[in-house]
């Protein structure tokens, strides 16, 4: 329990530390709905309240989500994996979603309920709160998708099977089976390897995506300046026409006078 | 009124301003396509720049411009139509 303190207070700090291109990337995978003119204050505070709403959830109530949406999750995620995968969740039919779950989610999508409100009423309140192009999206990925299952599966349809959670990591072979197969240098060695190259994995995979995100930063602000050059460019054209039209009247009105 | 015998000077500016700015912004133009590909062409890092560029521009998107665009149709028309106004009073007369 110390050390899950211990770690919060850690990871409020180094919240507080990161820059506000880093602190909006970290609240949108939350589910939190950011942009970059909001201050610095504004989106920790956000984040932060974001993190409570989290710490207050009960775990179970994430995985009902996940389950669910049959999204691909390990049954030990932490809160804030499972938390990451649904704000990817635009699923609008709420069938099969427990009440905690339904409630869960409502919390997590921004929408005010009470632990007392009539499951109608929530799944009503939802339905309100989603934006109408959100909506318009659903609606038309829904149409093409079930056009696109009946010309695949024909009129039948599709039986899903029962919801299974992705294997954890550590299911390959235990230390002991380890020793016992490569003796116990090659068994240890071998456990030690293997937990290296999951730290290795997975920071490389941590500095991937910051390079990806100032990457696709980069594209970004190109494409702007991109389109400042174009648009002054046309103001020049646009510039040149109406000296071209002015001279032309100019010149409209001479010829007039001189043939009078 | 700026004619001399039969030369009207007005007519003789006009078409020579029109014959002059038409060879300079296609002679201009050229040079500095021409330009920009020998650049790009340098070496291989001009060469992956001059990609990025060529992507860049064809995932323009010409919605931005609408207003642009619009007031440049705008005053095209108006040009064509002071032209053939030209030609209609030159014909009437």
């Amino acid at each position: 329990m110390n050390q899950s303190a211990h770690d919060d207070s850690m990871k409020s700090i180094a919240i507080s530390e990161l820059p506000i291109d880093e602190l909006i990337h970290y609240g949108r995978k939350l589910g939190l709905q950011l942009n970059d003119k909001m201050g610095h204050g504004e989106l920790l505070r956000l984040v932060r309240k974001r993190q409570e709403l989290l710490l207050e959830t009960e775990r179970e109530a994430l995985l009902d989500i996940v389950i669910w949406a049959r999204r691909p999750v390990r049954e030990s995620a932490n809160k804030e994996k499972l938390a990451e995968e649904i704000a990817t969740i635009k699923k609008m039919n709420f069938d099969g979603l427990s009440f905690n779950g339904l409630i869960t989610l409502a919390r997590l999508r921004g929408v005010p309920v009470r632990d007392h409100d009539p499951r109608e009423e929530i799944e009503a309140k939802m339905r309100a709160c989603e934006p109408l192009m959100n909506k318009l999206v659903r609606k038309r990925r829904e149409l093409v998708g079930s056009l696109i299952s009946k010309m695949v599966s024909g009129s039948a349809g599709e039986e899903s099977e029962e919801y299974r959670f992705l294997p954890e990591n550590g299911s390959g072979p235990s230390l002991k089976e380890q020793i016992s197969e490569e003796g116990v240098v090659g068994g240890i060695a071998r456990k030690i390897r293997g937990v290296a190259d999951d730290y290795v994995r997975e920071k490389l995979d941590e500095i991937e995506s910051r390079v990806d995100r100032k990457l696709d930063e980069i594209d970004q602000r190109l494409a702007e300046w991109r389109d400042r050059e174009i648009t002054n460019r046309l103001k020049i054209i646009i510039i040149t026409l109406v000296a071209s039209v002015l001279v032309a009247l100019l010149s409209l009105g001479y010829k007039y006078l001189i043939h009078q | 009124m700026g004619i001399i015998g039969d030369i009207d000077l007005f007519y003789m500016f006009r078409w020579m301003l029109a014959t002059f700015c038409t060879i300079y912004v296609i002679i201009y133009t050229f040079k500095t396509l021409i330009g920009w590909l020998k650049y790009f062409q340098s070496s291989r890092e001009t060469a992956t720049m001059g990609r990025y560029a060529t992507v860049l521009l064809l995932r323009l998107r010409f919605r931005r411009f609408t207003w642009e665009l619009c007031q440049i149709a705008v005053l095209l028309i108006i040009l064509c139509y002071v032209i053939y106004s030209h030609y209609t009073l030159g014909k009437a007369t």
